[in-house]
């Protein structure tokens, strides 16, 4: 097209300074670093959920919200920590607008620990500092989270997702003690910490 | 080109004379989550606040920035006038009262649920409404970004078009795709349910619809931000861009890899199962290539424009730039 002006983004610079097949060059060999950074970045991943054996909170697993207070895992006299057959430790959660039932638990250190938690009401999220646990709580599922912890004694979990005005008041605790000072619970009794 | 400039100016109005405001409310939400003394100590007040900050910073500033950033980009870099002007006044006043309508709604008190809407967290369907009418309204410009590209191609058969236009027209297209998200959680799952005709939420459904918006807005800023560097800045240093192709690739990368990258807000969640939550890993890191190569591309750029000035040595083009320019000053110190 003679009669277009010529485009000033692509004016030749006086002197040459950077010839056109250096820019092709060049272009070539950071497209050539670019993606061996992907790829690098890419392995980290791989690799780390592997040898971490890294699994988000991903079950997937569906449950009608407005009937689980009646009937269920997730009927009030279930809530609270209960010890499985195999030794390990299962703990029920609802979280609700602004609170989390039961407010306290018990679990045994040096256990694997899994939690399930579900909403009857909007979102909420679950959270225990200096753990691996973190999980949002969507109504019409239910969310299960594993850990074991190490070291006894109390962590706090807040609600980490906007809940409503009552949001920032809306935080439980967890109080990990030694294996042998927690309860010997029978298969269906359920313990928490919450005062009575 | 007068009424083109001044189509762009009243877009900008719009955004900054909100922005300023959102940014007086961030000092204050500041405030009142440390340990400093603030005014107003209210939770009611501090959701309120929080969302119509969300609300102005995310929807109004984003769409409308973009909006003006267009029918400027089309104006200068086709060298003609916008088309459709009358269209471009009325997507304007449909953005518009659908603001005004949304942050008097929060404002009231009746949409304390932040910009990300929560359901099933149910606020006035007034500020849902209004929420629609600004996105919803927004596709307009859409369309005359796309038209205004094709008319330039038909009056100018075997030419590119000119990079801005080919970038504007990509972010065009990003974001129509990134708002549908929002549109169809909107339209299908919050505003029955703000109406009162439904009375149960797919919660899982709308955070995933949701998650196609999220993080695509922040490329609504971005892509102008990009256009600028790789149109404004060579220029105004007195230099030329490296390369015209790579422009172009960066910006079709943006487009192809930013339309699943949300989904990495949803890592957390229960309804996303493991499978998806890796593949979406990757599909996030991708975003990183259009970007590594525009950092090269706007470094080698301006490098050009130092030695095009007398810059001599391994690092002497630096000092030879022109630093008294904004434009170069501004977009080099934001890189």
């Amino acid at each position: 097209m003679a009669d277009e002006p010529p485009n000033p983004l692509q004016r030749v610079l006086p002197g040459g300074i950077v010839p056109e097949d250096e820019v092709v060059r060049t272009e070539q060999r950071w497209l050539i670093i670019m993606l061996g950074m992907l790829a690098v970045m890419m392995a980290v991943i791989v690799v780390t959920s592997l040898t971490h054996a890294l699994h988000p909170p991903s079950n997937v697993e569906l449950i009608n919200s407005v009937t689980l207070h009646l009937k269920g895992e997730f009927v009030e006299s279930n809530l609270g920590t209960a010890l499985e057959p195999d030794g390990s430790a299962t703990v029920r959660l609802i979280a609700q607008q602004y609170s989390f039932v039961p407010e306290c638990v018990n679990v045994p250190a040096d256990t694997p620990v899994k939690f399930r938690l579900t909403s009857p009401d909007v979102i909420h999220g679950f959270i225990l500092g200096d753990t691996n646990v973190n999980t949002m709580v969507v109504p019409g599922f239910v969310s299960e989270v594993r850990t074991s912890f190490t070291t006894p004694g109390e962590y706090t979990m807040p609600c980490h997702e906007f809940c409503g005005v009552g949001h920032q008041g809306m935080w439980a605790r967890v109080t990990v003690v030694p294996r042998e000072q927690f309860p010997k619970l029978t298969v269906v009794e359920r313990t928490s910490c919450v005062p009575q | 080109m007068y009424r083109s400039s001044r189509l762009a100016l009243f877009h900008y109005w719009v955004a900054f004379g909100l922005f300023l405001p959102a940014v007086v409310l961030g000092a204050w939400q500041m405030l009142m989550r440390s340990p400093l003394p603030a005014p107003l100590d209210d939770s009611d007040a501090y959701y309120a606040s929080l969302t119509l900050h969300g609300t102005v910073m995310a929807y109004v500033l984003t769409t409308f920035f973009a909006m003006g950033f267009g029918y400027a980009v089309t104006a200068t870099s086709l060298g003609r006038p916008v088309r459709g002007m009358v269209a471009a006044w009325i997507g304007f006043a449909i953005c518009l009262s659908g603001t005004l309508m949304a942050a008097a709604t929060i404002i009231a008190g009746r949409a304390s649920v932040l910009y990300t809407f929560y359901p099933p967290l149910l606020a006035s369907p007034w500020y849902y409404g209004g929420v629609f009418l600004l996105v919803g309204g927004s596709m307009i410009w859409v369309a005359l970004m796309i038209i205004n590209m094709a008319a330039w191609k038909r009056d100018h058969p075997g030419a590119p078009v000119p990079l801005a236009m080919f970038a504007i027209t990509a972010t065009a297209l990003l974001w129509a795709w990134a708002a549908s998200g929002v549109i169809i959680e909107l339209w299908g799952i919050i505003l029955p349910a703000a109406l009162g005709s439904t009375t149960q939420v797919d919660v899982g459904l709308g955070r995933t619809l949701f998650s196609v918006t999220l993080h695509a807005i922040v490329y609504f800023w971005l892509m102008p931000a990009y256009i600028a560097f790789y149109t404004l800045v060579p220029q105004a240093a007195g230099g030329r861009l490296y390369s015209d192709t790579m422009g172009r690739l960066t910006f079709i990368m943006f487009l192809v890899f930013s339309v699943p990258v949300g989904m990495h807000h949803l890592f957390a969640d229960p309804e996303q199962g493991d499978g998806f939550k890796f593949l979406q890993t990757f599909l996030t890191f991708f975003v990183a290539l259009p970007t590594l190569l525009t950092v090269f591309s706007i470094c080698a750029s301006l490098e050009i424009a130092g030695r095009a000035r007398g810059g001599r040595g391994l690092l002497g083009w630096i000092g030879a730039l022109p630093w008294e320019e904004p434009m170069v000053l501004a977009v080099a110190l934001s890189r």
